[in-house]
């Protein structure tokens, strides 16, 4: 069944068909908010979150439109309110530690260098990937994780984000720059990609 | 093209974003510029670096919560507004749930002790649907009661 067809079947009042649409995206909203967010915690909540949020208006939602992409708008506006929140929080000193980034290890191009030093070097790692996703503006951000982590296409991220392809194009070439910018050290000394 | 125009689209041709005409025309700017080949490799290394992170799943009985979450929610709402239509006591899930399978186990430990007096999994729910009334009136609409309906429909094997 497709998502529309479970879309209507919700409408309908079939609780089923709201969990079914759960399972097929889970995955897919977890990752998104993993890569906004930086850790599996708050992702995790904001992912439940997310999901309540498209229950409470999936009753309003225009059948025309597509599900996939309505989900991914609601995901990302939700996890740029739970950054905004959380700078915040930073300014008023609430929260004086950066949370942790745990969605970032191990990965392959992270992998420990022979010797006692390996696992920090792997942490440091991780940690820069994350600081440079965290460092880019919202709507990079957001392009870059629909892009690489969403595996979206422009005219999607285009529709997600509600804007044209070509500014899609030139907000991910920015976020690329960007990234090289925050991860050239990385990326000059590191293992060789 | 300038190489100007190229490095606009890189981050596009890198991605296949490109038309085939605007492709072959980048490709071949870059096959020959060694400072646009060198920012294509730029842009190529942090993308895969990025492409590299593990992939990311939801832990398990993420749905389950969040459909208690969200019979939670509807719950707080209604009784913020005051409707009395659905305001009946709700039993949490977890609670439910512990008492099908209990009542489950006691009653598949109860046909295995006495050999069996009893066959096959429409007994099974007799029996479950039996030691549920036992229980005492369960509220209209509550979870406790869409268990046992929801028992005594499936035939749970
Ligand atoms: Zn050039």
């Amino acid at each position: 069944m497709d998502d529309a067809a479970l879309v209507e079947q919700f409408r309908k009042g079939d609780v089923g068909a709201f969990e079914e649409l759960v399972r097929r995206y889970q995955d897919k909203v977890m990752a998104t908010c993993v890569r906004m967010l930086g850790n599996h915690a708050d992702a995790e909540d904001a992912a439940q979150e997310v999901f309540v949020k498209v229950y409470d208006a999936l009753p309003r939602f225009d059948p025309r439109a597509k599900f996939s992409t309505w989900l991914y708008r609601i995901s990302t506006n939700h996890c740029l309110n739970v950054l905004r929140a959380r700078k915040v929080r930073r300014f008023f000193s609430l929260q004086r530690t950066e949370p942790e980034a745990d969605g970032y290890l191990p990965s392959a191009q992270c992998d420990p260098g022979p010797g006692p030093d390996g696992a920090v070097e792997q942490e440091e790692c991780g940690r820069a990937l994350w600081k440079a996703i965290d460092s880019l503006p919202e709507s990079q951000k957001v392009a870059t994780v629909l892009a690489r982590f969403g595996n979206l296409s422009y005219a999607e991220i285009a529709e997600v984000m509600e804007t044209t392809v070509s500014a899609v194009e030139s907000i991910l070439h920015r976020a690329k720059r960007q990234l090289y910018r925050e991860l050239s050290d990385l990326l000059e000394e590191g293992p060789q990609v | 093209m300038t190489c100007k125009t190229v490095q606009r689209r890189l981050s596009a041709f890198l991605d296949g974003e490109l038309t085939e005409e605007l492709t072959r025309q980048v490709g071949e700017h870059v096959s020959r510029c060694t400072e646009c080949a060198a920012e294509l490799a730029r842009l190529q290394k942090v993308w895969q670096l990025l492409g590299s992170l593990p992939p990311v799943q939801a832990p398990p009985f993420f749905a389950t919560r969040v459909l208690a979450q969200v019979k939670a929610g509807r719950r707080n709402l209604v009784e913020r507004v005051g409707e009395l239509v659905f305001a009946r006591p709700l039993l949490p899930i977890a609670v439910s749930v512990g008492i099908l399978a209990g009542v489950l186990l006691g009653s598949r430990l109860g046909s295995w002790i006495t050999g069996g007096y009893r066959h096959g999994s429409e007994a099974l729910v007799t029996q479950v649907a039996t030691e549920f009334e036992s229980f005492g009136d369960l509220p209209p609409g509550s979870l406790s009661e869409a268990y046992v309906t929801l028992a005594s429909a499936n035939n749970i094997k």
